[in-house]
Protein backbone atom coordinates (compact mmCIF):
# COMPACT_ATOMS: atom_id res chain seq x y z
CA UNK A 1 0.00 0.00 0.00
CA UNK A 2 1.44 3.44 -0.94
CA UNK A 3 1.63 6.04 1.77
CA UNK A 4 0.52 9.61 1.08
CA UNK A 5 2.31 12.42 2.89
CA UNK A 6 -0.07 15.32 3.87
CA UNK A 7 1.09 18.60 5.34
CA UNK A 8 -1.62 20.36 7.46
CA UNK A 9 -1.49 24.15 7.68
CA UNK A 10 -3.82 25.72 10.30
CA UNK A 11 -6.48 28.27 9.05
CA UNK A 12 -5.98 31.91 9.82
CA UNK A 13 -8.55 33.65 12.01
CA UNK A 14 -10.05 35.52 9.00
CA UNK A 15 -10.41 32.38 7.00
CA UNK A 16 -12.24 30.70 9.89
CA UNK A 17 -14.68 33.62 10.26
CA UNK A 18 -15.45 33.66 6.51
CA UNK A 19 -16.22 29.92 6.50
CA UNK A 20 -18.58 30.19 9.51
CA UNK A 21 -20.35 33.19 7.88
CA UNK A 22 -20.99 31.17 4.73
CA UNK A 23 -22.61 28.37 6.75
CA UNK A 24 -24.91 30.83 8.58
CA UNK A 25 -26.15 32.62 5.36
CA UNK A 26 -26.13 30.17 2.43
CA UNK A 27 -26.77 31.79 -1.00
CA UNK A 28 -29.10 30.13 -3.64
CA UNK A 29 -27.48 29.84 -7.01
CA UNK A 30 -29.25 28.67 -10.25
CA UNK A 31 -27.98 25.33 -11.51
CA UNK A 32 -25.46 25.71 -14.22
CA UNK A 33 -26.81 24.97 -17.77
CA UNK A 34 -26.02 21.42 -18.85
CA UNK A 35 -26.40 21.48 -22.66
CA UNK A 36 -25.88 24.93 -23.84
CA UNK A 37 -27.78 28.16 -24.22
CA UNK A 38 -31.64 28.24 -24.02
CA UNK A 39 -33.78 28.27 -27.27
CA UNK A 40 -33.99 31.81 -28.36
CA UNK A 41 -37.49 33.26 -28.47
CA UNK A 42 -37.39 34.11 -32.18
CA UNK A 43 -36.53 30.51 -33.07
CA UNK A 44 -39.55 28.98 -31.35
CA UNK A 45 -42.07 29.38 -34.31
CA UNK A 46 -39.57 27.71 -36.57
CA UNK A 47 -39.26 24.88 -34.09
CA UNK A 48 -43.06 24.52 -33.95
CA UNK A 49 -43.18 24.43 -37.76
CA UNK A 50 -40.60 21.66 -37.77
CA UNK A 51 -42.77 19.66 -35.39
CA UNK A 52 -46.03 20.25 -37.25
CA UNK A 53 -44.74 19.83 -40.80
CA UNK A 54 -44.40 16.05 -40.72
CA UNK A 55 -47.97 15.80 -39.43
CA UNK A 56 -49.24 17.91 -42.31
CA UNK A 57 -47.18 15.88 -44.77
CA UNK A 58 -48.52 12.62 -43.29
CA UNK A 59 -52.12 13.83 -43.58
CA UNK A 60 -51.49 14.88 -47.16
CA UNK A 61 -49.98 11.49 -47.87
CA UNK A 62 -52.99 9.63 -46.41
CA UNK A 63 -55.44 11.62 -48.45
CA UNK A 64 -53.30 11.05 -51.54
CA UNK A 65 -53.26 7.29 -50.82
CA UNK A 66 -57.05 7.23 -50.66
CA UNK A 67 -57.28 6.68 -46.94
CA UNK A 68 -60.48 8.21 -45.65
CA UNK A 69 -59.93 10.84 -43.00
CA UNK A 70 -60.97 11.31 -40.38
CA UNK A 71 -61.56 7.61 -39.69
CA UNK A 72 -63.39 7.11 -36.45
CA UNK A 73 -62.02 4.08 -34.66
CA UNK A 74 -64.73 1.44 -34.91
CA UNK A 75 -65.03 -2.32 -34.98
CA UNK A 76 -66.49 -3.65 -38.18
CA UNK A 77 -69.86 -5.14 -37.30
CA UNK A 78 -70.39 -8.60 -38.74
CA UNK A 79 -73.95 -9.90 -39.19
CA UNK A 80 -75.11 -11.69 -36.02
CA UNK A 81 -73.80 -15.24 -36.15
CA UNK A 82 -76.44 -17.94 -35.58
CA UNK A 83 -75.82 -21.64 -35.10
CA UNK A 84 -77.09 -24.23 -37.55
CA UNK A 85 -79.79 -26.82 -36.87
CA UNK A 86 -78.78 -30.29 -37.97
CA UNK A 87 -80.65 -33.56 -38.40
CA UNK A 88 -79.50 -36.69 -36.59
CA UNK A 89 -77.12 -37.60 -39.45
CA UNK A 90 -75.68 -34.07 -39.75
CA UNK A 91 -77.89 -32.92 -42.64
CA UNK A 92 -78.17 -29.14 -42.40
CA UNK A 93 -81.78 -28.15 -41.81
CA UNK A 94 -81.27 -24.47 -40.99
CA UNK A 95 -78.20 -22.28 -41.42
CA UNK A 96 -77.01 -18.75 -41.96
CA UNK A 97 -76.90 -15.56 -39.99
CA UNK A 98 -79.96 -14.23 -38.25
CA UNK A 99 -80.63 -11.70 -40.95
CA UNK A 100 -80.57 -14.21 -43.76
CA UNK A 101 -81.62 -17.60 -42.42
CA UNK A 102 -81.95 -20.41 -44.94
CA UNK A 103 -83.48 -23.86 -44.81
CA UNK A 104 -81.62 -25.93 -47.42
CA UNK A 105 -83.99 -28.91 -47.18
CA UNK A 106 -87.01 -26.71 -47.79
CA UNK A 107 -90.19 -28.34 -46.49
CA UNK A 108 -88.40 -31.09 -44.57
CA UNK A 109 -89.43 -30.84 -40.90
CA UNK A 110 -90.54 -27.24 -41.47
CA UNK A 111 -93.21 -27.37 -38.73
CA UNK A 112 -90.69 -28.50 -36.20
CA UNK A 113 -87.96 -26.06 -37.19
CA UNK A 114 -90.19 -23.02 -37.47
CA UNK A 115 -88.27 -20.02 -38.74
CA UNK A 116 -86.45 -16.87 -37.64
CA UNK A 117 -86.76 -13.30 -38.80
CA UNK A 118 -85.68 -9.82 -37.88
CA UNK A 119 -84.64 -8.88 -34.35
CA UNK A 120 -87.51 -8.83 -31.86
CA UNK A 121 -87.90 -6.32 -29.00
CA UNK A 122 -86.47 -8.90 -26.56
CA UNK A 123 -83.36 -9.33 -28.72
CA UNK A 124 -84.33 -12.73 -30.08
CA UNK A 125 -84.63 -13.69 -33.74
CA UNK A 126 -86.53 -17.01 -33.64
CA UNK A 127 -90.18 -16.56 -34.46
CA UNK A 128 -91.59 -20.09 -34.54
CA UNK A 129 -90.78 -23.68 -33.57
CA UNK A 130 -87.28 -24.76 -32.60
CA UNK A 131 -85.84 -21.56 -34.04
CA UNK A 132 -87.72 -19.77 -31.28
CA UNK A 133 -87.20 -22.27 -28.45
CA UNK A 134 -83.49 -22.68 -29.20
CA UNK A 135 -82.90 -18.98 -29.87
CA UNK A 136 -80.44 -18.36 -27.02
CA UNK A 137 -78.31 -21.38 -27.96
CA UNK A 138 -78.36 -20.56 -31.66
CA UNK A 139 -77.54 -16.88 -31.03
CA UNK A 140 -74.51 -18.00 -29.03
CA UNK A 141 -73.26 -19.47 -32.33
CA UNK A 142 -73.77 -23.07 -31.25
CA UNK A 143 -75.05 -25.69 -33.66
CA UNK A 144 -77.89 -27.89 -32.43
CA UNK A 145 -78.27 -31.49 -33.53
CA UNK A 146 -81.74 -33.00 -33.53
CA UNK A 147 -82.79 -36.62 -33.21
CA UNK A 148 -84.63 -36.55 -36.54
CA UNK A 149 -83.83 -39.16 -39.16
CA UNK A 150 -84.12 -37.23 -42.45
CA UNK A 151 -85.06 -40.36 -44.41
CA UNK A 152 -87.87 -41.25 -42.02
CA UNK A 153 -88.94 -37.62 -41.92
CA UNK A 154 -89.17 -37.56 -45.71
CA UNK A 155 -91.11 -40.85 -45.71
CA UNK A 156 -93.55 -39.59 -43.08
CA UNK A 157 -94.14 -36.29 -44.84
CA UNK A 158 -94.54 -37.84 -48.28
CA UNK A 159 -96.93 -40.58 -47.19
CA UNK A 160 -98.99 -38.24 -45.03
CA UNK A 161 -99.41 -35.81 -47.93
CA UNK A 162 -100.20 -38.65 -50.31
CA UNK A 163 -102.87 -40.11 -48.01
CA UNK A 164 -104.37 -36.67 -47.39
CA UNK A 165 -104.59 -35.96 -51.11
CA UNK A 166 -105.96 -39.43 -51.87
CA UNK A 167 -108.76 -39.26 -49.31
CA UNK A 168 -109.40 -35.53 -49.33
CA UNK A 169 -108.26 -34.79 -45.78
CA UNK A 170 -107.95 -31.23 -44.60
CA UNK A 171 -105.07 -31.79 -42.22
CA UNK A 172 -103.09 -34.49 -40.48
CA UNK A 173 -100.01 -35.42 -38.50
CA UNK A 174 -97.48 -38.21 -38.03
CA UNK A 175 -95.05 -38.82 -35.17
CA UNK A 176 -92.45 -41.60 -35.15
CA UNK A 177 -90.53 -42.34 -31.94
CA UNK A 178 -87.64 -44.70 -31.32
CA UNK A 179 -88.50 -47.33 -28.73
CA UNK A 180 -86.33 -47.29 -25.63
CA UNK A 181 -84.76 -43.87 -26.09
CA UNK A 182 -87.76 -41.67 -26.89
CA UNK A 183 -85.91 -40.06 -29.81
CA UNK A 184 -88.30 -38.31 -32.16
CA UNK A 185 -87.41 -39.88 -35.52
CA UNK A 186 -89.97 -37.99 -37.55
CA UNK A 187 -92.68 -35.42 -37.00
CA UNK A 188 -94.75 -34.46 -40.00
CA UNK A 189 -97.75 -32.22 -40.51
CA UNK A 190 -100.14 -31.70 -43.38
CA UNK A 191 -100.40 -29.24 -45.04
CA UNK A 192 -96.72 -28.34 -44.93
CA UNK A 193 -94.83 -25.23 -45.96
CA UNK A 194 -91.43 -23.97 -47.11
CA UNK A 195 -89.85 -21.83 -44.36
CA UNK A 196 -87.68 -20.09 -46.97
CA UNK A 197 -90.83 -18.38 -48.19
CA UNK A 198 -92.50 -17.79 -44.81
CA UNK A 199 -92.46 -14.02 -45.18
CA UNK A 200 -94.89 -14.26 -48.10
CA UNK A 201 -97.45 -16.51 -46.40
CA UNK A 202 -100.98 -15.24 -46.44
CA UNK A 203 -102.40 -18.17 -44.48
CA UNK A 204 -100.41 -18.35 -41.23
CA UNK A 205 -102.51 -21.23 -39.91
CA UNK A 206 -100.28 -23.85 -41.60
CA UNK A 207 -97.14 -22.94 -39.68
CA UNK A 208 -98.10 -24.36 -36.29
CA UNK A 209 -96.34 -27.52 -35.11
CA UNK A 210 -99.47 -29.67 -35.44
CA UNK A 211 -98.05 -33.00 -34.17
CA UNK A 212 -96.99 -31.37 -30.90
CA UNK A 213 -99.62 -28.72 -30.36
CA UNK A 214 -102.87 -29.59 -32.16
CA UNK A 215 -105.38 -31.31 -29.91
CA UNK A 216 -107.65 -34.05 -31.22
CA UNK A 217 -110.16 -36.38 -29.61
CA UNK A 218 -108.21 -39.62 -30.04
CA UNK A 219 -111.10 -42.11 -30.19
CA UNK A 220 -110.55 -45.86 -30.16
CA UNK A 221 -106.75 -45.64 -30.03
CA UNK A 222 -107.32 -44.97 -26.31
CA UNK A 223 -108.99 -48.33 -25.67
CA UNK A 224 -105.75 -50.29 -25.03
CA UNK A 225 -104.93 -47.93 -22.14
CA UNK A 226 -108.12 -48.83 -20.29
CA UNK A 227 -107.40 -52.53 -20.77
CA UNK A 228 -103.80 -52.06 -19.60
CA UNK A 229 -104.85 -50.11 -16.50
CA UNK A 230 -107.41 -52.76 -15.53
CA UNK A 231 -104.85 -55.55 -16.02
CA UNK A 232 -102.28 -53.65 -13.96
CA UNK A 233 -104.80 -53.12 -11.12
CA UNK A 234 -105.79 -56.80 -11.27
CA UNK A 235 -109.38 -55.87 -12.07
CA UNK A 236 -109.28 -57.82 -15.29
CA UNK A 237 -107.83 -61.13 -16.41
CA UNK A 238 -106.49 -61.35 -19.97
CA UNK A 239 -108.51 -64.52 -20.59
CA UNK A 240 -111.87 -63.17 -19.41
CA UNK A 241 -114.87 -63.50 -21.69
CA UNK A 242 -117.57 -60.83 -21.65
CA UNK A 243 -121.14 -60.71 -22.89
CA UNK A 244 -121.15 -57.76 -25.26
CA UNK A 245 -124.45 -56.54 -26.68
CA UNK A 246 -124.47 -54.60 -29.98
CA UNK A 247 -125.50 -51.34 -28.34
CA UNK A 248 -125.75 -49.83 -24.90
CA UNK A 249 -127.63 -46.87 -23.45
CA UNK A 250 -125.66 -44.81 -20.94
CA UNK A 251 -127.39 -41.72 -19.56
CA UNK A 252 -128.92 -39.95 -22.51
CA UNK A 253 -126.58 -41.44 -25.06
CA UNK A 254 -126.65 -44.71 -26.98
CA UNK A 255 -123.32 -46.31 -27.83
CA UNK A 256 -123.21 -48.87 -30.65
CA UNK A 257 -120.56 -51.13 -32.10
CA UNK A 258 -119.60 -50.41 -35.69
CA UNK A 259 -118.37 -53.95 -36.40
CA UNK A 260 -120.77 -56.89 -36.01
CA UNK A 261 -119.46 -59.50 -33.57
CA UNK A 262 -120.37 -62.58 -31.53
CA UNK A 263 -122.29 -62.01 -28.28
CA UNK A 264 -119.35 -63.26 -26.21
CA UNK A 265 -115.95 -61.66 -26.67
CA UNK A 266 -112.51 -62.24 -25.20
CA UNK A 267 -110.63 -59.10 -24.12
CA UNK A 268 -108.34 -59.21 -27.14
CA UNK A 269 -111.40 -59.55 -29.39
CA UNK A 270 -112.97 -56.48 -27.81
CA UNK A 271 -109.88 -54.64 -29.08
CA UNK A 272 -109.93 -56.52 -32.41
CA UNK A 273 -113.48 -55.44 -33.26
CA UNK A 274 -113.00 -52.17 -31.37
CA UNK A 275 -116.19 -52.76 -29.44
CA UNK A 276 -117.46 -49.58 -27.80
CA UNK A 277 -119.98 -51.53 -25.73
CA UNK A 278 -117.38 -54.02 -24.51
CA UNK A 279 -115.01 -51.22 -23.53
CA UNK A 280 -117.75 -49.27 -21.72
CA UNK A 281 -118.58 -52.44 -19.78
CA UNK A 282 -114.91 -52.75 -18.84
CA UNK A 283 -114.72 -49.06 -17.99
CA UNK A 284 -117.43 -49.54 -15.38
CA UNK A 285 -114.78 -51.27 -13.24
CA UNK A 286 -113.12 -47.87 -12.71
CA UNK A 287 -114.61 -44.83 -11.04
CA UNK A 288 -114.31 -41.63 -13.06
CA UNK A 289 -111.58 -40.39 -10.73
CA UNK A 290 -109.61 -43.62 -11.18
CA UNK A 291 -109.96 -43.49 -14.96
CA UNK A 292 -108.85 -39.85 -15.14
CA UNK A 293 -105.94 -40.63 -12.83
CA UNK A 294 -104.83 -43.48 -15.08
CA UNK A 295 -105.01 -41.27 -18.17
CA UNK A 296 -102.76 -38.80 -16.36
CA UNK A 297 -100.30 -41.59 -15.59
CA UNK A 298 -100.21 -42.47 -19.29
CA UNK A 299 -99.21 -38.86 -19.96
CA UNK A 300 -102.52 -37.37 -21.05
CA UNK A 301 -103.75 -34.05 -19.70
CA UNK A 302 -100.21 -32.90 -18.94
CA UNK A 303 -97.35 -31.58 -21.06
CA UNK A 304 -94.84 -34.02 -22.45
CA UNK A 305 -91.47 -33.41 -20.76
CA UNK A 306 -89.76 -32.74 -24.07
CA UNK A 307 -87.01 -30.12 -23.99
CA UNK A 308 -87.00 -27.15 -26.37
CA UNK A 309 -90.31 -27.93 -28.06
CA UNK A 310 -93.60 -26.33 -27.17
CA UNK A 311 -96.44 -28.81 -26.75
CA UNK A 312 -99.97 -28.80 -25.48
CA UNK A 313 -101.10 -30.67 -22.40
CA UNK A 314 -104.51 -31.70 -23.75
CA UNK A 315 -107.76 -31.87 -21.88
CA UNK A 316 -109.21 -34.32 -19.41
CA UNK A 317 -112.25 -32.74 -17.84
CA UNK A 318 -112.46 -32.87 -14.02
CA UNK A 319 -113.86 -36.35 -13.27
CA UNK A 320 -116.07 -35.06 -10.45
CA UNK A 321 -118.09 -33.23 -13.10
CA UNK A 322 -118.55 -36.32 -15.31
CA UNK A 323 -122.02 -37.71 -15.84
CA UNK A 324 -122.30 -41.42 -16.77
CA UNK A 325 -122.18 -40.77 -20.52
CA UNK A 326 -119.01 -38.67 -20.02
CA UNK A 327 -117.38 -41.63 -18.29
CA UNK A 328 -118.45 -43.93 -21.12
CA UNK A 329 -117.20 -41.44 -23.73
CA UNK A 330 -113.84 -41.11 -21.98
CA UNK A 331 -113.38 -44.89 -22.01
CA UNK A 332 -113.60 -44.90 -25.81
CA UNK A 333 -111.37 -41.85 -26.24
CA UNK A 334 -114.01 -39.16 -26.68
CA UNK A 335 -114.68 -36.11 -24.45
CA UNK A 336 -110.95 -35.68 -24.02
CA UNK A 337 -108.14 -34.37 -26.20
CA UNK A 338 -104.50 -35.18 -26.82
CA UNK A 339 -101.69 -34.42 -29.24
CA UNK A 340 -100.12 -36.93 -31.62
CA UNK A 341 -96.92 -36.62 -29.57
CA UNK A 342 -98.76 -37.55 -26.36
CA UNK A 343 -100.33 -40.57 -28.03
CA UNK A 344 -96.98 -41.75 -29.40
CA UNK A 345 -95.31 -41.28 -26.00
CA UNK A 346 -98.15 -43.21 -24.33
CA UNK A 347 -97.91 -46.09 -26.84
CA UNK A 348 -94.19 -46.22 -26.14
CA UNK A 349 -95.15 -47.56 -22.68
CA UNK A 350 -96.34 -50.77 -24.40
CA UNK A 351 -93.17 -50.81 -26.54
CA UNK A 352 -90.85 -50.21 -23.56
CA UNK A 353 -92.33 -53.01 -21.43
CA UNK A 354 -94.22 -50.62 -19.18
CA UNK A 355 -91.72 -47.76 -19.00
CA UNK A 356 -92.74 -44.23 -20.00
CA UNK A 357 -89.80 -42.52 -21.70
CA UNK A 358 -90.29 -38.83 -22.42
CA UNK A 359 -89.68 -38.06 -26.09
CA UNK A 360 -86.75 -35.81 -26.99
CA UNK A 361 -86.03 -33.84 -30.14
CA UNK A 362 -82.59 -32.38 -29.27
CA UNK A 363 -79.94 -35.11 -29.43
CA UNK A 364 -77.99 -33.87 -26.41
CA UNK A 365 -81.06 -34.24 -24.19
CA UNK A 366 -81.73 -37.91 -24.98
CA UNK A 367 -79.34 -39.32 -22.37
CA UNK A 368 -80.98 -37.35 -19.57
CA UNK A 369 -84.59 -37.87 -20.59
CA UNK A 370 -86.81 -38.82 -17.65
CA UNK A 371 -88.49 -42.20 -17.52
CA UNK A 372 -90.95 -43.77 -15.10
CA UNK A 373 -92.57 -47.16 -14.72
CA UNK A 374 -96.28 -47.02 -15.44
CA UNK A 375 -97.18 -50.65 -16.05
CA UNK A 376 -95.83 -54.02 -15.00
CA UNK A 377 -93.68 -55.32 -17.82
CA UNK A 378 -95.90 -58.40 -18.07
CA UNK A 379 -99.01 -56.23 -18.53
CA UNK A 380 -97.30 -54.12 -21.20
CA UNK A 381 -96.26 -57.25 -23.12
CA UNK A 382 -99.76 -58.72 -22.82
CA UNK A 383 -101.34 -55.57 -24.26
CA UNK A 384 -98.74 -55.53 -27.04
CA UNK A 385 -99.66 -59.11 -27.91
CA UNK A 386 -103.34 -58.12 -27.96
CA UNK A 387 -102.53 -55.27 -30.33
CA UNK A 388 -100.50 -57.57 -32.57
CA UNK A 389 -103.47 -59.97 -32.58
CA UNK A 390 -105.72 -57.03 -33.50
CA UNK A 391 -103.66 -56.14 -36.58
CA UNK A 392 -103.21 -59.78 -37.55
CA UNK A 393 -106.87 -60.79 -37.32
CA UNK A 394 -109.02 -57.76 -38.02
CA UNK A 395 -109.86 -55.51 -40.91
CA UNK A 396 -106.61 -53.75 -40.01
CA UNK A 397 -104.84 -56.16 -42.34
CA UNK A 398 -103.91 -53.10 -44.39
CA UNK A 399 -101.66 -51.96 -41.54
CA UNK A 400 -99.53 -55.10 -41.74
CA UNK A 401 -95.98 -54.47 -42.87
CA UNK A 402 -94.80 -57.44 -44.95
CA UNK A 403 -92.16 -59.40 -43.09
CA UNK A 404 -92.49 -57.42 -39.87
CA UNK A 405 -95.03 -57.88 -37.08
CA UNK A 406 -97.13 -54.86 -36.14
CA UNK A 407 -99.02 -54.18 -32.93
CA UNK A 408 -101.54 -51.42 -33.37
CA UNK A 409 -104.98 -49.96 -33.00
CA UNK A 410 -107.07 -47.76 -35.22
CA UNK A 411 -109.47 -45.02 -34.25
CA UNK A 412 -112.33 -43.24 -35.99
CA UNK A 413 -113.36 -40.46 -33.65
CA UNK A 414 -116.06 -37.88 -33.98
CA UNK A 415 -114.71 -34.37 -34.43
CA UNK A 416 -116.35 -31.35 -32.86
CA UNK A 417 -116.82 -28.64 -35.47
CA UNK A 418 -116.60 -25.30 -33.70
CA UNK A 419 -118.17 -23.42 -36.62
CA UNK A 420 -121.18 -25.74 -36.89
CA UNK A 421 -121.42 -26.40 -33.15
CA UNK A 422 -121.88 -30.11 -33.82
CA UNK A 423 -119.88 -33.33 -34.09
CA UNK A 424 -118.72 -34.66 -37.48
CA UNK A 425 -118.91 -38.46 -37.64
CA UNK A 426 -115.46 -40.04 -37.99
CA UNK A 427 -113.89 -36.59 -38.30
CA UNK A 428 -110.55 -37.86 -37.01
CA UNK A 429 -109.15 -41.07 -38.47
CA UNK A 430 -106.11 -42.37 -36.64
CA UNK A 431 -103.76 -45.28 -36.25
CA UNK A 432 -101.21 -45.97 -33.54
CA UNK A 433 -98.76 -48.80 -33.97
CA UNK A 434 -95.53 -50.43 -32.85
CA UNK A 435 -93.16 -52.47 -35.01
CA UNK A 436 -91.71 -55.07 -34.82
CA UNK A 437 -94.21 -56.20 -32.18
CA UNK A 438 -91.82 -58.69 -30.55
CA UNK A 439 -88.83 -56.37 -30.25
CA UNK A 440 -90.18 -52.87 -30.78
CA UNK A 441 -88.02 -50.35 -32.60
CA UNK A 442 -90.49 -47.73 -33.76
CA UNK A 443 -93.72 -46.31 -32.34
CA UNK A 444 -95.87 -44.45 -34.84
CA UNK A 445 -99.02 -42.38 -34.57
CA UNK A 446 -100.86 -40.94 -37.52
CA UNK A 447 -104.13 -39.12 -37.99
CA UNK A 448 -106.04 -37.34 -40.74
CA UNK A 449 -108.96 -35.00 -40.13
CA UNK A 450 -112.03 -33.93 -42.08
CA UNK A 451 -111.69 -36.58 -44.75
CA UNK A 452 -114.12 -35.78 -47.55
CA UNK A 453 -114.16 -39.30 -49.01
CA UNK A 454 -117.55 -40.95 -48.45
CA UNK A 455 -117.58 -43.73 -45.86
CA UNK A 456 -113.90 -43.36 -45.06
CA UNK A 457 -112.72 -45.19 -41.94
CA UNK A 458 -109.33 -45.52 -40.36
CA UNK A 459 -108.96 -49.08 -41.65
CA UNK A 460 -109.06 -47.80 -45.22
CA UNK A 461 -107.28 -44.46 -44.74
CA UNK A 462 -104.69 -44.36 -41.96
CA UNK A 463 -103.96 -48.10 -41.69
CA UNK A 464 -102.61 -48.35 -45.29
CA UNK A 465 -100.73 -45.08 -44.86
CA UNK A 466 -99.14 -46.43 -41.68
CA UNK A 467 -98.14 -49.56 -43.58
CA UNK A 468 -96.57 -47.44 -46.35
CA UNK A 469 -94.51 -45.52 -43.79
CA UNK A 470 -93.56 -48.72 -41.95
CA UNK A 471 -92.55 -50.59 -45.11
CA UNK A 472 -90.26 -47.81 -46.25
CA UNK A 473 -88.80 -47.45 -42.77
CA UNK A 474 -88.08 -51.17 -42.64
CA UNK A 475 -86.43 -50.98 -46.08
CA UNK A 476 -83.84 -48.64 -44.53
CA UNK A 477 -82.88 -51.07 -41.80
CA UNK A 478 -80.01 -53.42 -42.16
CA UNK A 479 -80.48 -57.14 -41.65
CA UNK A 480 -79.32 -57.06 -38.04
CA UNK A 481 -81.89 -54.43 -37.12
CA UNK A 482 -84.60 -56.35 -38.94
CA UNK A 483 -83.96 -59.60 -37.16
CA UNK A 484 -83.32 -57.92 -33.83
CA UNK A 485 -79.81 -59.30 -33.49
CA UNK B 1 -31.02 23.85 -29.60
CA UNK B 2 -29.39 21.67 -27.04
CA UNK B 3 -28.22 18.21 -27.78
CA UNK B 4 -31.00 16.64 -25.69
CA UNK B 5 -33.64 18.69 -27.51
CA UNK B 6 -32.25 17.53 -30.81
CA UNK B 7 -32.48 13.92 -29.67
CA UNK B 8 -35.99 14.31 -28.39
CA UNK B 9 -37.04 15.99 -31.62
CA UNK B 10 -35.59 13.15 -33.64
CA UNK B 11 -37.36 10.64 -31.43
CA UNK B 12 -40.61 12.58 -31.74
CA UNK B 13 -40.36 12.69 -35.51
CA UNK B 14 -39.53 9.01 -35.71
CA UNK B 15 -42.45 8.12 -33.42
CA UNK B 16 -44.77 10.34 -35.38
CA UNK B 17 -43.75 8.76 -38.64
CA UNK B 18 -44.07 5.26 -37.17
CA UNK B 19 -47.51 6.11 -35.80
CA UNK B 20 -48.54 7.57 -39.11
CA UNK B 21 -47.32 4.48 -40.94
CA UNK B 22 -49.16 2.20 -38.50
CA UNK B 23 -52.31 4.27 -38.86
CA UNK B 24 -52.11 4.13 -42.63
CA UNK B 25 -51.52 0.38 -42.51
CA UNK B 26 -54.42 -0.05 -40.10
CA UNK B 27 -56.67 1.94 -42.38
CA UNK B 28 -55.70 -0.14 -45.37
CA UNK B 29 -56.24 -3.36 -43.37
CA UNK B 30 -59.60 -2.10 -42.29
CA UNK B 31 -60.60 -1.56 -45.88
CA UNK B 32 -59.37 -5.03 -46.71
CA UNK B 33 -61.24 -6.47 -43.72
CA UNK B 34 -64.39 -4.76 -44.87
CA UNK B 35 -63.99 -6.17 -48.35
CA UNK B 36 -63.29 -9.68 -47.02
CA UNK B 37 -66.34 -9.56 -44.77
CA UNK B 38 -68.46 -8.52 -47.70
CA UNK B 39 -67.01 -11.38 -49.70
CA UNK B 40 -67.65 -13.81 -46.84
CA UNK B 41 -71.26 -12.71 -46.61
CA UNK B 42 -71.64 -13.10 -50.36
CA UNK B 43 -70.07 -16.56 -50.31
CA UNK B 44 -72.24 -17.66 -47.37
CA UNK B 45 -75.30 -16.51 -49.23
CA UNK B 46 -74.15 -18.33 -52.35
CA UNK B 47 -73.35 -21.45 -50.34
CA UNK B 48 -76.79 -21.47 -48.74
CA UNK B 49 -78.47 -20.92 -52.09
CA UNK B 50 -76.40 -23.69 -53.65
CA UNK B 51 -77.19 -26.05 -50.75
CA UNK B 52 -80.84 -25.34 -51.34
CA UNK B 53 -80.42 -26.07 -55.05
CA UNK B 54 -78.55 -29.29 -54.30
CA UNK B 55 -81.28 -30.37 -51.86
CA UNK B 56 -83.76 -29.83 -54.68
CA UNK B 57 -81.91 -32.55 -56.61
CA UNK B 58 -80.27 -34.83 -54.05
CA UNK B 59 -82.24 -34.04 -50.86
CA UNK B 60 -84.22 -36.83 -49.25
CA UNK B 61 -87.56 -35.36 -50.30
CA UNK B 62 -86.43 -34.85 -53.90
CA UNK B 63 -84.96 -38.34 -54.25
CA UNK B 64 -88.04 -39.94 -52.74
CA UNK B 65 -90.35 -38.00 -54.98
CA UNK B 66 -88.22 -38.83 -58.04
CA UNK B 67 -88.13 -42.53 -57.17
CA UNK B 68 -91.84 -42.79 -56.40
CA UNK B 69 -92.71 -41.12 -59.70
CA UNK B 70 -90.66 -43.80 -61.43
CA UNK B 71 -92.39 -46.65 -59.66
CA UNK B 72 -90.21 -47.24 -56.61
CA UNK B 73 -91.65 -49.84 -54.28
CA UNK B 74 -90.36 -50.30 -50.75
CA UNK B 75 -88.57 -53.63 -50.38
CA UNK B 76 -91.12 -55.21 -48.02
CA UNK B 77 -93.90 -54.39 -50.50
CA UNK B 78 -92.18 -56.01 -53.47
CA UNK B 79 -94.13 -59.03 -54.72
CA UNK B 80 -91.19 -60.64 -56.49
CA UNK B 81 -87.63 -60.38 -55.38
CA UNK B 82 -84.98 -61.74 -57.72
CA UNK B 83 -81.31 -61.49 -58.47
CA UNK B 84 -80.47 -58.53 -60.66
CA UNK B 85 -77.46 -60.22 -62.18
CA UNK B 86 -78.05 -62.90 -64.80
CA UNK B 87 -75.90 -65.33 -62.88
CA UNK B 88 -75.71 -65.01 -59.10
CA UNK B 89 -72.27 -64.04 -57.92
CA UNK B 90 -70.33 -66.99 -56.51
CA UNK B 91 -70.49 -67.12 -52.77
CA UNK B 92 -66.99 -67.73 -51.50
CA UNK B 93 -66.40 -68.08 -47.78
CA UNK B 94 -64.45 -65.10 -46.57
CA UNK B 95 -61.63 -65.50 -44.08
CA UNK B 96 -62.54 -64.33 -40.61
CA UNK B 97 -60.77 -61.02 -40.21
CA UNK B 98 -61.04 -58.05 -37.97
CA UNK B 99 -63.08 -56.09 -40.50
CA UNK B 100 -66.04 -57.41 -42.44
CA UNK B 101 -68.08 -55.49 -44.94
CA UNK B 102 -71.47 -56.95 -45.72
CA UNK B 103 -73.36 -55.30 -48.57
CA UNK B 104 -77.05 -55.99 -48.84
CA UNK B 105 -78.94 -54.81 -51.91
CA UNK B 106 -82.60 -54.11 -51.49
Amino acid sequence: MALRHVTVTPLTRRQTQAREGARAHPTVQPPPPEGGPELELRKRPLFALCLGLPLVLALGGFVGAGVRLPAWPEVLAEPTQRGAILAGDGTILAEGDAGLRRYPQGRLAAHLLGFSGSEQPDGSYGLEGLERKLDATLQAGEDVQLTLDPDLQAIAQTELARAAALHGAKNGAVVLLEAGTGRVLASAAYPDFDPNAQATFLDRSVIGNRPFTALVEPGSVMKPFVVAALLHDRRLRPDEVLNVEPSLRVGDKTFTDVTAHEPKLEIRDILRVSSNVGMIRLGERFSSTELASWYHRFGFGREVAIDYAANEEGTINPPEAWVPQDHASAVIGQSMSATALQLAAAYSIFANDGLYVAPQIVASQVASTPSERVLDSEVARTVREMLAYTVQNSSLIDAKIPGVSVAGKSGSADLYDVDKGAYIDAGTLSFAGIFPAEKPKVIGVMYLQRVTEKGALSVSVTAPAFRAIGSQAVALWDEAALTGR
Amino acid sequence: MTRISQRLLALYLASLLALAALGAHNQLRRGHHEAVLGQKYLLQTQLSALRQEVAGVTGVLAIRSWAVERGMVAAPEALNVGEVDAVPAPRTPLPQGALEVDTLWR
